[in-house]
């Protein structure tokens, strides 16, 4: 870094809490910064339970987050934990015969479910005092999950015809989707014995023999206290919050979670592998390159080079993918990358593209794979556009610090990837820290030794094509 | 999602009135707040509305457009000129232009649609006037680069080749023919059947001839919400449209007329999941748009979300679908045409689409129950007065309403209405009168056509045009 000390004051900055991020402001201006009264904070009501409050929001939401998904299936991921999701909304309990996805008929329900966690979101619309206020619903809504951790039931007809449904989702997302199809043979190819390799939603396979008793099994074992977070946002009152938390979920009983064997990375059978697939329903051809290493993370900075390397990826700054392929050889209109960490020690680094014209996806997919061996070997982009990564991601932060669902939906999307909730307030403040040579130590490992998939998907008669 | 962009469009008036209303109760210290309306010093409408408590400054604004409609062969003019206008600047070339707008949290957004081209400008406070000369780059100095232009056709192209193999697009484009095949807005609203040879032709001097008709100060209105003065909201709209010609040269708008088409049309294909999608014309025109939340209100009862009737009948009686939708998309600036649609189970494919024929029927007739219709008229609201007090969204808002030539000095009276003496039987009135009678129109893309009762089968290697005339 060319200026330690202006990381560090950056970094104090970024992770101080939201309401004291910006200098106080006169709220009777409309262009000096956000009032100080206005801007949102976080609250750590319990444990378990987190508030982002923010006065200016009208509705309140609300999210579940069960730290469960299908890597924790057993033997491995088939769908369990996503049907789950389902029959635990359209299930009933005794105090509430009616499915949760319309608890408020005037808001919105959904849910969702990864790799790593299953979550539950409600909408709330704005309730008049003299009807309860925010409160009321919020404690219907608490009351109702708490009881869902104890348990919950569906009728077998339900069950079955629920189940169906997750098919039609799975055909709707994946199965009548060509490039969906290719995903999903990628995966397995690259990944062949691990869950990570598997869809959550599961297969054609899998689905229609998942069974009611299955997903009570997985209820069992990971829908328990311990082993959830829920983050609301809203015009809410912390203590209100927390009386109505001791309420409902402090009174489940706390059960022992079992160990998360499906949580370990897998080891890496490194080697180059391809697959080229025609498809009736293609037309136009796609190549995708992808590559899987273990990286040992002996430095937290690894990871965190690793969110300002993806945001480089993703650029069309000098050097970037989009700067070397598409605008200097031509060899795509336009391309999409990135990196990601799946868990502790286990990355993956990806391009997806399609070839121009006057190029072949073999072309394009050995130009991809020139790409990152040159990144690595030039050590990666230049203490200049590091530190024009680091200001924007400064940025970025500043300003989701001012919006009450932005600072939720990050709460939200780190918790569900398994991170303590505590360590995400000096999240800024390490990403401010990585250096140059983090970045260089980052490509390194991932131009190493790994398991290399390129993927080709072509339409079935490529002679054909038009191209005009 | 896309299905949802032409009904929250749509409902305008309803939005302008939340605009008030959401402005009003975020205020500071009880002043009150008013949208500011006039003209710029360069003769630019606009509308501006202070959100002192909002984060961020947003500009959107839109023009008259439907100059390549009026030119046969020329239909997807204003969709390649827009986004040739982004591909950089005479300053910059693309890819460093954009991320130098990221560099300043400057969001800028170009579209183009139902008769109009328009687009958005965010930024945050303190970096208006830069955003805005930032868009002035892009209106008066754009690079225009040749290998650009080469790189956006075959994008184009790509992109309708693989609608054409999407189901659900599929039988939508083959829907809006069947319905609204005269329109010379079926290139830009049926994108699976657009004829990839005519954007061929496009180049330079066509989009230098929509530049001139199509970008003037006389059509453009501009409305700015977020955290700024009026003030400085006029100094930025003059400093970004300042420059273009006072004049524009615009076509008279075409007419867009419905057919009626009962029949079911069966695009047999090799797909998993079978594509329902059913329409018909409406008698909903551009005049009729004021009463537009009445069809929100409708639309939410019958499709929207888990509380809806088809949700009800085809997911959750049937187990059929995962979801289904209906929206009353407008076509070229001028009418609205419904549009049910579900993906559902091949097995159950005869039976989800004899119900939602009846839902369909049974809704028009009876119309919303109580309670649908105090649950369907709250969601609306409130998840509009939401998006209403940010700044994106409600400068977007009051944009429609400009081009609507309203004035949101209606709006607390209308709101009134709407929240308190807007009745059921209103709505029930209008969806009885202005959506349109069965039979609709039915296009389905299966594995198979038997047990459908199809009027016109297309077979696994004909092409669907075959279908578009009846026989």
């Amino acid at each position: 870094v060319s200026h330690p000390w202006l990381a560090v004051i950056l970094g104090v900055l970024l992770t101080a809490p939201p309401t004291l991020a910006q200098e106080p402001a006169d709220p009777t201006s409309p262009i000096s910064p956000l009032a100080m009264n206005l801007r949102p904070a976080e609250f750590r009501i319990s444990d378990r339970v987190i508030l982002v409050r923010d006065e200016r929001m009208v509705q309140t939401h609300f999210t579940l987050v069960v730290h469960a998904g299908c890597l924790d299936e057993e033997p491995d991921c088939r769908g369990v934990a996503h049907y789950l999701e389902h029959l635990l909304l359209v299930g009933r309990n005794p105090d509430h015969t009616e499915s949760a996805f319309r608890f408020f008929s005037d808001g919105y329900a959904n849910g969702w479910t990864s790799h790593k966690a299953t979550a539950f979101t409600h909408r709330i619309a704005p309730r008049r005092l003299e009807q309860g206020g925010p409160m009321a619903d919020l404690e219907r809504l608490f009351a109702f999950y708490a009881n869902r951790l104890r348990s919950f039931e569906v009728s077998a007809a339900d069950a079955l015809r629920e189940r169906n449904v997750v098919l039609q989702e799975y055909q709707l997302r994946t199965g009548n989707n060509p490039f969906g199809r290719f995903g999903v043979q990628l995966e397995q190819v690259l990944l062949p014995h691990h869950s990570l390799g598997q869809s959550v939603i599961g297969s054609p396979d899998t689905i229609p023999a998942l069974t009611l008793e299955e997903a009570q099994h997985f209820h069992a074992r990971w829908y328990v206290p311990d082993n959830i977070t829920v983050v609301v946002a809203g015009n809410l009152d912390p203590e209100a919050v927390r009386a109505v938390t001791a309420r409902t979920f402090g009174a489940v009983e706390a059960r022992t979670l079992p160990p998360r064997a499906g949580r370990e990375a897998p080891g890496i059978e490194p080697g180059r592998f391809s697959l080229t697939v025609t498809d009736a329903q293609v037309k136009r051809r796609t190549v995708r390159y992808t590559k899987l290493v273990r990286i040992p993370e002996e430095t937290r900075n690894i990871r965190n080079a690793r969110l300002l390397l993806a945001n480089f990826l993703a650029s069309q700054l000098a050097g970037s993918p989009n700067d070397v392929l598409v605008e200097g050889q031509s060899v795509t209109d336009g391309i999409s990358a990135g990196v990601i960490r799946h868990l502790p020690g286990l990355y993956r680094i990806w391009l997806s593209a399609e070839p121009t014209p006057d190029t072949s996806p073999e072309q394009l997919a050995e130009a991809m794979r020139s790409y990152l061996d040159g990144l690595a070997s030039r050590g990666g982009f230049d203490t200049t556009t590091l530190e024009r990564l680091k200001r924007r991601f400064a940025a970025d932060v500043a300003m989701a610090n001012l919006s009450g669902e932005r600072i939720m939906n990050r709460v939200v999307d780190w918790v569900a990837n398994g991170d303590p909730y505590d360590s995400l307030a000096d999240f800024p403040l390490r990403v401010a820290a990585v250096t140059p040579d983090d970045v260089t130590r980052l490509l390194t490992l991932l131009a190493g030794p790994g398991r290399e998939l390129t993927g080709i998907l072509l339409p079935e008669t490529t002679a054909e094509r038009r191209v005009p | 999602m896309i299905l949802y962009r032409p009904l929250l469009h749509s409902i305008v008036l309803l939005l302008a009135i939340v605009l008030v209303r959401s402005a009003a109760s975020a205020q500071q210290g009880g002043n009150s707040l008013v949208i500011h309306e006039g003209r710029t010093p360069r003769g630019v409408r606009y509308a501006f509305l202070p959100q002192p408590f909002e984060d961020r400054v947003a500009l959107s604004f839109s023009w008259w457009d439907g100059f390549a409609q009026a030119r046969p062969g020329q239909e997807l003019l204003g969709r390649l000129s827009v986004a040739w206008l982004q591909a950089g600047t005479e300053r910059l070339p693309e890819g460093q232009f954009r991320e130098e707008l990221r560099d300043d949290q400057i969001r800028l957004e170009f579209g183009t649609g139902n008769r109009t081209t328009g687009g958005s400008l965010t930024a945050p406070p303190e970096k208006l006037h830069l955003a805005a000369e930032r868009l002035r780059e892009v209106l008066v100095t754009p690079a225009l680069s040749e290998r650009a232009l080469a790189r956006l056709r075959r994008r184009h192209a790509s992109n309708f080749e693989q609608a054409r193999e999407t189901p659900g697009t599929l039988a939508r484009s083959m829907l809006i023919e069947l319905l609204a095949g005269e329109s010379p807005f079926i290139p830009e609203e049926a994108g699976a059947s657009v004829q990839l040879r005519d954007a061929e032709r496009l180049g330079r001097p066509e989009v230098e001839a929509w530049r001139q008709a199509v970008l003037a100060r006389d059509s453009l209105v501009v409305a700015a919400a977020g955290r700024s003065t009026e003030e400085a909201i006029v100094a930025a709209i003059d400093r970004a449209f300042g420059e273009l010609p006072e004049q524009s040269n615009l076509p008279l708008p075409p007419n867009t007329t419905f057919r009626r088409d009962v029949r079911t049309i069966v695009i047999e294909r090799p797909v998993s999941q079978t594509s329902l999608v059913l329409g018909g014309g409406s008698s909903l025109v551009w005049a009729d748009e004021r009463n537009q939340p009445l069809s929100g209100i409708a639309l939410n009862a019958f499709a929207t979300g888990p509380t809806s009737r088809l949700f009800r009948a085809v997911r959750d009686e049937l187990g059929a679908s995962y979801g289904s939708t209906a929206a009353l998309p407008m076509i070229g600036g001028a009418a609205r045409y419904l549009i049910v649609s579900s993906s559902v189970d091949p097995a159950s494919a005869p039976q989800a689409l004899a119900v939602i024929r009846a839902e369909y029927d049974r809704f028009r007739q009876e119309g919303l129950t109580p309670t649908e219709f105090e649950a369907a008229r709250a969601r609306l609201v409130n998840g509009l007065e939401e998006q209403a007090r940010r700044a994106g969204p409600a400068s977007a808002l009051l944009r429609d309403l400009l081009r609507q030539g309203r004035n949101a000095a209606e709006g607390p009276a209308v709101l009134e209405h709407l929240r308190h003496r807007l009745t059921r039987e209103e709505v029930n009135a209008h969806v009885r009168e202005r959506w349109p009678e069965l039979p609709l129109t039915t296009v389905i893309v299966a594995p198979s056509a038997e047990g459908l009762a199809a009027d016109c089968v297309v077979r696994r290697h004909e092409e669907p045009e075959r279908c578009l005339v009846s026989r």
